[in-house]
């Protein structure tokens, strides 16, 4: 063989080789050639001797028996072993059916998941509650007859809740009600706008009867503005008085 | 009783003379493999059999749950690997196992050059150290096995292919590592 040429070829074989990765029949040929060559023989040797060095390496890490007393040892360990849990007879006759036809287990598996799939998703969506609207109100004062007030008349008999201040859209539905804020006025526009989302009738007139109920008017006091006293004595504004300089 | 009730394993392997009898027979071929895997980490010959004895208990232990018992080989070479491994890594003594390697004197008797042999001994643990988990079970297991590429496949659970090409890389890195000392000595 020309190494002249295959020099490249031939010294991959040989890492091959040295890297047991050489195919039988590929190292009789690698064997029959450096047998002829000089100047592969000498890689060869060195990739032999890497192989010999790696393989015998670990080997050496690896060599040894146990020693005579091992087994015996091991067999007094395994006689005060507690014996292992047993399978009961029932856990045994499903382990059986089971392992006796996994397909059909596997796809009854399969088609339970689907059904628990399709019943939680395909339940009935949470519904949207309806809004509990509270109307901005401008604010007062406090005054000592606060605490004896009247609250503002703007909740629905029917539906009576807590908070004093807050309406509640009638709903058969509403589980949860989230406050919204309404400027006021506006209520009447944001019930129709309720309506039109959730296309849920709205008991609107009474809700805005509700809210139409004669309100306390603001008091507003007026402004007290007291005179200035007049001065005892008039400044002097001249530049006659002490000064610093 | 019926044909499910008749093949029920009872009550486990010491109480039921044919199992007891199948891991007995298993047990009888595996010693020398469990000790060399788990010598192959530790490099110590009384932490080897210790490790050896405790993959063994837990296969008892557990052979009754085996339902490929053809397997038994694999699941014990595994359990030892695994065992020695947190035993290293529990200890955090890698130092103190190269240490032990050398002083181990039942493995360092016949050989002439002691001083040459341990340390050539070292450098082959350092570099067989250095290989990654998957290459050094590979390494190892070939050559406890004659470098029969299927018979570790057997036991890996790997296909042929990947054996091959891991035992490729693992003799490449192990190569690389000890090119010196052929070139220092090339008659070794």
């Amino acid at each position: 063989m020309d190494c002249q040429k295959k020099s490249e070829q031939m010294m991959e074989r040989i890492n091959d080789f040295a890297l047991g990765e050489l195919s039988p029949k590929s190292e009789l040929e690698l064997l029959a050639h450096v047998a002829e060559c000089e100047a592969c023989r000498e890689a060869f040797d060195q990739a032999k001797a890497l192989r010999l060095v790696v393989d015998r390496g670990v080997e050496t890490l690896i060599e040894g028996e146990p020693s005579p007393q091992f087994m015996a040892r091991m067999r007094a360990r395994i006689a005060a072993e507690p014996a292992p849990k047993p399978w009961s007879l029932e856990e045994w006759r499903i382990w059986q059916q089971v392992a006796r036809r996994p397909l059909s287990y596997a796809a009854g598996a399969v088609v339970l998941a689907t059904i628990l799939a399709i019943v939680v998703m395909g339940s009935p969506r949470r519904r949207v509650s309806a809004p509990t609207v509270t109307e901005v109100v401008p604010t007062t004062p406090p005054s000592p007859h606060a605490a004896t007030a009247v609250p503002k008349a703007t909740t629905i008999p029917d539906h009576s809740r807590k908070e004093v201040t807050s309406h509640s859209v009638p709903s058969s539905r509403i589980r949860r009600e989230p406050e919204v804020l309404v400027p006021k006025g506006e209520l009447l526009a944001v019930v129709k706008f309720y309506e039109a989302v959730h296309n849920t009738p709205v008991d609107s007139e009474r809700l805005y009867a509700a809210q139409q109920e004669p309100q306390k008017p603001l008091e507003v006091k007026p402004i007290e503005i007291t005179p200035l006293e007049p001065l005892e004595t008039p400044v002097d504004d001249s530049d006659k008085g002490p000064g610093l300089f | 009783m019926d044909a499910l009730a008749a093949s029920f394993p009872g009550n486990a392997v010491s109480q039921d003379a044919s199992l007891e009898r199948e891991f007995e027979r298993r047990l009888a071929d595996c010693p020398t493999l469990a000790y060399r895997v788990a010598l192959g980490v530790l490099r110590n010959s009384a932490e080897a059999e210790d490790v050896a004895q405790e993959a063994m208990l837990r296969a008892y232990r557990n052979f009754h749950r085996l339902r490929d018992r053809e397997r038994f080989r694999a699941w014990l070479v595994r359990t030892a690997w695994r065992l020695a491994l947190d035993r290293i890594r529990a200890a955090g003594r890698r130092e103190r196992r190269e240490h032990a390697a050398f002083l181990d004197g039942q493995r360092a008797a016949g050989i002439e050059n002691v001083t040459a042999a341990r340390e050539f001994e070292r450098q082959v643990a350092r570099a067989l150290d250095a290989l990654p988990e998957k290459l050094r079970l590979v390494m190892t297991l070939a050559a406890i096995e004659g470098y029969n590429t299927s018979e570790v496949a057997k036991l890996t659970g790997l296909p042929e292919g990947t054996v091959k090409s891991r035992l490729f890389l693992a003799r490449k890195k192990l190569a690389e590592s000890l090119e010196w000392i052929v070139k220092k000595n090339p008659s070794r």
